[in-house]
């Protein structure tokens, strides 16, 4: 089967800011999660897939249809998109946001959203201007879910909500999942939601991809060593002797200093005395941001 | 296009009820001062139509709408010529409502309260002269309507009003010098009509005639909002969100 979402060379150049040489991909039954710090270019990676904004080079393409201000729009049948906001009027009522669903989308359903709404607590009668900012996300998500779409693009779409909701809606987003055609694409600035959800994690900084590493990578085999001073250089010389360590990512705080071990298994066995965990995705990141590259 | 025009429905329905409500209110109150119901038509088609656009406008800017609107199954060609078709249907129902409150006014005022100014006409020459002042309403906010929007959709409600006026002063402007250019006298829409005709007043011709006007100027300015719609499509094409 082919990609759900074909990402090539995509450039995008603003007076301020440059998304340089995106690509990726994202195939059926993968979530991949986009991290990264605010103004990375996260958003306009997704805009620019979404069609939002036209790319000054490369392509990105959406269920094998090209993505771009001339779009027809008809791939969009099978995408469900939620941003970091819910975007609707607020002088909408929920129940008004059911018949748009019905209008818009061929595969509208209508008892599913009932549904939904009913799970998430949102009462079809309120209006947009009266729901929280966590109450709105939610609506947005059960806007987005309910004409079953094969592909999910979710821009910070846990943000404003409550730990319990956040966990309801990694919940469906997995049983969104149980069908391995479809796939999500999810930007978040909470990792420990793509520790729990993600296939894949690509970060990117400052316009640039910076790592696109499997999930597993990062939170199965990877580590993050706390080194004492004395251990530091044996660790250094370690890493850098060993095949695909090339890049050696440390970061001193406070009276230890941290590395990223691609190894943890390996590590642990060469060096038995040093105190070496699991890496989370925010761990993983941060060093390699942040920590020097040795 | 059937979702941009519900989805306008669905936004702008409590805005609509409310500056009905307003207008139909000050159009009662001005009635009696103005001596006049088409004057009232007039005003209610006005106050809504305008406002109405405006309204939807203003909500495309709030929240991101219009960026999230583009990720449903829509394209911006069927999002532009949406919102155009939502527009031109609130103009035609609000002149068809303007029209019957002026009736149920001018009947109030004339039969039931018996006021002076509200009593020599007949039922049908009222009528007429009631949706010929809906129609020539609804032919101004056509107008101002098809300069605005190209404008809105461009660049946003928020934007757009930096421009707008200019933009009107400009083709208010280069109109008045045009129109008198060709002969006509443009110090009022009265005498503009009356010199288009080529009469001396406008009691001269009857209502039927002023009627044919009234459909001939309806026309011009749809064409005109059909050729600003070809534009907003335009410009909405090369929109960055």
């Amino acid at each position: 089967m082919s990609d759900l979402i074909q990402v090539c060379n995509l450039c995008k150049t603003y007076a301020d800011f440059t998304l340089d040489d995106i690509s990726f991909s994202v195939e059926p039954g993968m979530v991949v999660g986009l991290i990264g710090s605010n103004g990375a270019g996260k958003t306009t990676t997704l805009k620019l897939i979404l069609g939002l904004i036209n790319a000054d080079k490369g392509s990105a393409s959406v269920l094998g249809q090209p993505s771009d201000a001339t779009t027809t729009g008809a791939f969009k049948e099978k995408v469900g998109v939620v941003f970091d906001s819910c975007s609707f009027p607020a002088s909408m009522r929920v129940m008004d946001i059911g018949k748009l669903g019905a209008v818009a989308y061929g595969n509208w359903d209508k008892p599913y959203f009932s549904q939904l709404c009913e799970s998430f607590g949102l009462a079809l009668s309120k209006k947009v201007g009266e729901l929280s900012r966590g109450m709105g996300m939610k609506l947005s998500l059960a806007f987005a879910l309910a004409h079953h779409p094969q592909l999910l693009i979710l821009d910070e779409a846990t943000a404003g909500l409550d730990p319990l909701a956040r966990e309801d809606v990694l919940e469906m987003l997995r049983d969104f999942m149980s069908d391995q055609t479809r796939g999500i694409l999810m930007s978040s600035h909470i990792t420990s939601d793509l520790d729990k959800i993600a296939d894949q994690v690509i970060c990117i900084d400052n316009g640039k991809i910076i790592f696109d590493v499997a999930q597993d990578q990062i939170n199965d085999i990877a580590g993050i060593a706390h080194l004492r001073s004395l251990e530091v250089d044996d660790v250094v010389a370690w890493l850098k002797s060993t095949e695909g360590s090339s890049s050696v990512y440390m970061l001193k705080q406070g009276y230890e200093t941290l590395a990223l071990i691609p190894d943890r298994i390996a590590f642990a066995q060469k060096f038995p005395d040093v105190v070496v965990e699991r890496a989370t995705i925010e761990s993983y990141m941060t060093l390699v941001l942040k920590g020097g590259n040795r | 296009m059937k979702t941009m025009i519900y989805s306008d429905y669905i936004t702008i329905r409590s805005a609509l009820i409310q500056s009905f409500i307003i207008a139909v209110a000050l159009g009662c109150f001005l009635a009696i001062p103005l001596g006049s119901t088409a004057a009232v038509v007039a005003m209610v088609v006005v106050i809504i139509d305008m406002g109405a656009t405006m309204n939807l406008c203003a909500y495309d800017d709030v929240n991101d709408w219009q960026r999230f609107r583009l990720t449903m199954p829509l394209s911006r060609r069927q999002v532009v010529v949406g919102r155009y078709m939502s527009v031109a249907l609130i103009m035609v129902c609000v002149a068809v409502l303007a029209v019957l409150i002026g009736l149920v006014l001018q009947l109030l005022l004339g039969n039931v309260l018996a006021i002076g100014d509200f009593t020599s006409l007949s039922l049908s020459t009222i009528v007429l002269e009631l949706v010929i002042a809906a129609i020539l309403a609804t032919c101004i906010t056509l107008i101002d309507t098809g300069i605005t929007l190209p404008l809105m959709v461009r660049f946003g409600m928020t934007k757009a009003t930096r421009f707008i006026m200019p933009v009107m002063a400009v083709v208010l402007l280069f109109a008045l010098q045009a129109l008198g250019s060709i002969g006509l006298d443009s110090g009022s829409l009265e005498s503009m009509v009356v010199s288009f005709l080529g009469v001396n007043s406008l009691a001269e011709i009857g209502l039927d005639a002023l009627m044919g006007c009234a459909l001939v100027c309806a026309l011009v300015c749809v064409v005109l909002y059909v050729i600003s719609s070809s534009i907003s499509i335009r410009l909405y094409q090369t929109k960055q969100f």
